[in-house]
């Protein structure tokens, strides 16, 4: 897929939804404090920003998120109604538990979806990407010169819907990116890539 | 692998390992001796001596059974008596030979050798080798894993260039007066407050209460002489804590010297145990400055290295308490970046500002709560309560107008630098080639202000260098500049 050194990224082997409207884009940036001494190598008054990684990850990741949710809210509602029959327990605390189930429930139903809307990822010839995260967003960009591991991993919920992680290690144990979720066999090729790319260069990595 | 080949323990070895063992084993003595005594005092008096006279001998066992040597581009050690164990260490794996001597092994003029293996904390320990050959073989094993030393011509040089030892510069040195900076080292005032706890716990406090309370003189009388007594003693404690503290430095850090060779930083001190690390050049991928507040007072600091597979964090800290003018030179010829310790950083802004007074004052709100709940719970007066919150909270913006002021960042040709957000002042230059990769991450708090926190993830130190709050363009310009390569294709311009 990448040979000759062309500049495309990877492109999915199956024909990925195309993305709805993009993420909304935030609220407008506030203004920075205009009074601040310039950086010693600032790129003038030119503004940067990250864009967007270009795949969406599997859209049955929906699915997985929701259904490991509502395990857990099955959990709590379980303890819940438990600690309800048993005579001394409190009724508080029984109610505090059930309270937490039905905040779990509507976790499950909101959150999914616009998860989903946030991770994405990419690799090119040089480097990989992933965004992800809800209240606390990340990206991280790392490399393919400094990467020294890439594996995949597949919990005992993803195999059921047929899902994989796949994982980039660097020579810092702060920077391991995970391309999360992906379809199990495209994972496969994505780290069969990924693999031959990082091969081909070399270095201590570190 | 004949015999002869294979390089052996020198024979004072005999005499210093079974110190060593004698000493891990006390515990284990001590257990079976009273076992013993339990039985018969009789057993025990015998059975004493000969339990130890097996340890000392188990313990001299190491110079017999240990062998190594060194090929092209391995270390091999091996030990055990009953099943032989073989340790293959690859030359290129070798992050760390450190030298150490206690006061025996100075006695008998010998060296324990340790040698790190990078990532898994894995160390081969020779105890003991005479002092020179401890010197040969750490720059044997330092020539041969340098990169360059891979090709033919310096694979066959026996004997490692001696001419190279001249060139050693000496970058620092100890001054006995630094010492007064050691009993300000707060990490260490949990005892302090563990002895005022346990004082608390007689009841003390009530006690002198209800003394002041009676309308009795005498009883007034009473109550302020124990007061007296309490302050005293306390501050014997304060008196005995700093010259602990000072005479443990001493001990420490005594004679340090810090040199520098072309390819090597050589760190070496103590008084008794006389410890030497040596780190490669090319692994020191940055310093750190380290000013905690109250010693940042008084006018001190510490620097410590970043390099990769050194210590357990990564941070090996090569110069302890010292003048603050002092350190900065020390950390600026270590990184050769002149005034890059004394550069002027980045402010972040007023919404940084704002987002860390909020946190502390956000963190205020449980002790303070505890604080009502303890005064309501003893029913003592409110203006109690009133006086400890107001000064917590004004403790705490203190503190938060110090993180502010010491959070930032900075740009210079050859390193990253980063004023880290706490109330310490730290600042840690990291070289821009020792950066691999970027972490932008950003709260939903955050996200309302355009601020985010930029992670320059590195295999160095404790392989991150954190940014926090910095105005997003900012941010991603700094990465820009650091890692145009990588980071290029990834921007884009609004």
């Amino acid at each position: 897929m990448i040979g000759n050194g062309s500049n495309e990224s990877v492109t999915p082997r199956r024909k990925q939804a195309q993305p709805q409207a993009l993420p909304p884009k935030g609220p407008v940036p506030a203004s920075v404090d205009s009074s601040l001494p310039a950086s010693t190598s600032a790129v003038g008054s030119t503004d940067w920003n990250i864009r967007q990684p270009a795949h969406q990850i599997d859209p049955r990741a929906i699915a997985y998120w929701r259904t490991s949710a509502l395990i857990g809210v099955l959990v709590l509602t379980v303890v819940g109604a438990a600690m309800l029959l048993i005579p001394d327990v409190g009724i508080w605390l029984a109610g505090g538990v059930l309270f937490l189930a039905a905040l779990a429930l509507g976790a499950a139903v909101v959150i999914p979806a616009r998860r989903y809307r946030v991770h994405r990822w990419e690799i090119t010839p040089t480097a990989v990407h992933t965004r992800s995260g809800w209240i606390v967003r990340e990206d991280r960009i790392a490399p393919l010169s400094r990467v020294q591991t890439v594996d995949s991993h597949q919990g005992a919920l993803m195999r059921l819907f047929k899902l994989r992680n796949v994982t980039v290690t660097t020579a810092s144990a702060a920077g391991p990116i995970v391309i999360q979720l992906l379809d199990e066999e495209y994972a496969q090729d994505v780290v069969a890539e990924l693999t031959a790319l990082t091969r081909s260069t070399t270095g201590d990595a570190t | 692998m004949s015999d002869p080949d294979w390089e052996r323990l020198d024979p004072r070895t005999v005499l210093v390992a079974p110190v060593r063992v004698l000493g891990q084993a006390t515990f284990a003595l001590a257990a079976a001796v009273i076992g013993l005594s339990q039985q018969s005092m009789t057993a025990a008096l015998y059975g004493a001596p000969a339990i130890a006279l097996l340890v000392l001998l188990v313990g001299t066992l190491p110079y017999f059974v240990t062998r190594f040597r060194v090929n092209d581009n391995e270390l091999l050690v091996r030990t055990g008596l009953i099943s032989r164990k073989t340790l293959t260490a690859p030359l290129s794996r070798i992050r760390s030979v450190d030298l150490e001597a206690s006061l025996l092994h100075r006695i008998l003029n010998v060296v324990t050798v340790k040698i790190g293996t990078g990532v898994d904390e894995d160390r081969i320990d020779l105890d003991a080798l005479s002092q020179n050959r401890a010197e040969v073989l750490r720059r044997t094993l330092h020539t041969r894993q340098a990169p360059e030393a891979e090709s033919a011509g310096l694979a066959e040089q026996s004997e490692p260039d001696a001419h190279a030892e001249d060139q050693a510069t000496l970058i620092a040195q100890l001054r006995p007066s630094w010492a007064r900076f050691a009993p300000f080292n707060f990490t260490q005032l949990v005892i302090v407050g563990g002895l005022i706890g346990t004082v608390s716990q007689f009841g003390f406090q009530e006690q002198v209460a209800e003394l002041w309370a009676q309308r009795d003189y005498l009883d007034r009388f009473a109550a302020s002489a124990l007061t007296g007594i309490a302050l005293a003693t306390l501050m014997c404690a304060a008196v005995v804590w700093a010259l602990v503290a000072m005479v443990g430095y001493l001990v420490h850090w005594w004679d340090l010297r810090l040199s520098q060779t072309d390819s090597t930083l050589n760190c070496t001190y103590g008084l008794f145990t006389r410890r030497s690390i040596t780190i490669d050049q090319p692994r020191i991928r940055g310093v750190r400055l380290k000013q905690p507040p109250a010693i940042r007072l008084l006018g001190g600091a510490e620097v410590s290295t970043l390099a990769t597979g050194v210590g357990s964090e990564g941070t090996a800290t090569v110069l302890p308490w010292s003048t603050r003018a002092y350190a900065t030179g020390v950390a600026e010829t270590l990184i050769s970046d002149p005034h890059s310790m004394r550069l002027p950083l980045q402010e972040h802004g007023k919404y940084a500002r704002r987002r860390i007074h909020l946190g502390h004052l956000v963190g205020q709100i449980v002790p303070v709560a505890g604080i009502c709940l303890v005064v309501a719970w003893f029913d003592w007066s409110w203006w109690l309560a009133v006086a400890a919150s107001a000064f917590l909270v004004s403790v705490s913006a203190v503190a938060a107008e110090m993180t502010y002021r010491n959070l930032g960042h900075a740009l210079t040709d050859r390193h990253l630098i980063a004023g880290h957000r706490s109330a310490s002042r730290v600042r840690t230059a990291l070289e821009r080639d020792g950066v691999i990769g970027w972490v932008v991450r950003s709260s939903w708090l955050q996200r309302r202000r355009n601020l985010v926190t930029l992670i320059a993830t590195t295999a160095a130190g404790d392989e991150r260098v954190t940014i926090a709050d910095v105005p997003a363009e900012m941010a991603l310009a700094v990465s820009r500049d650091t890692s145009p390569d990588l980071m290029d294709e990834f921007l884009e311009r609004t």
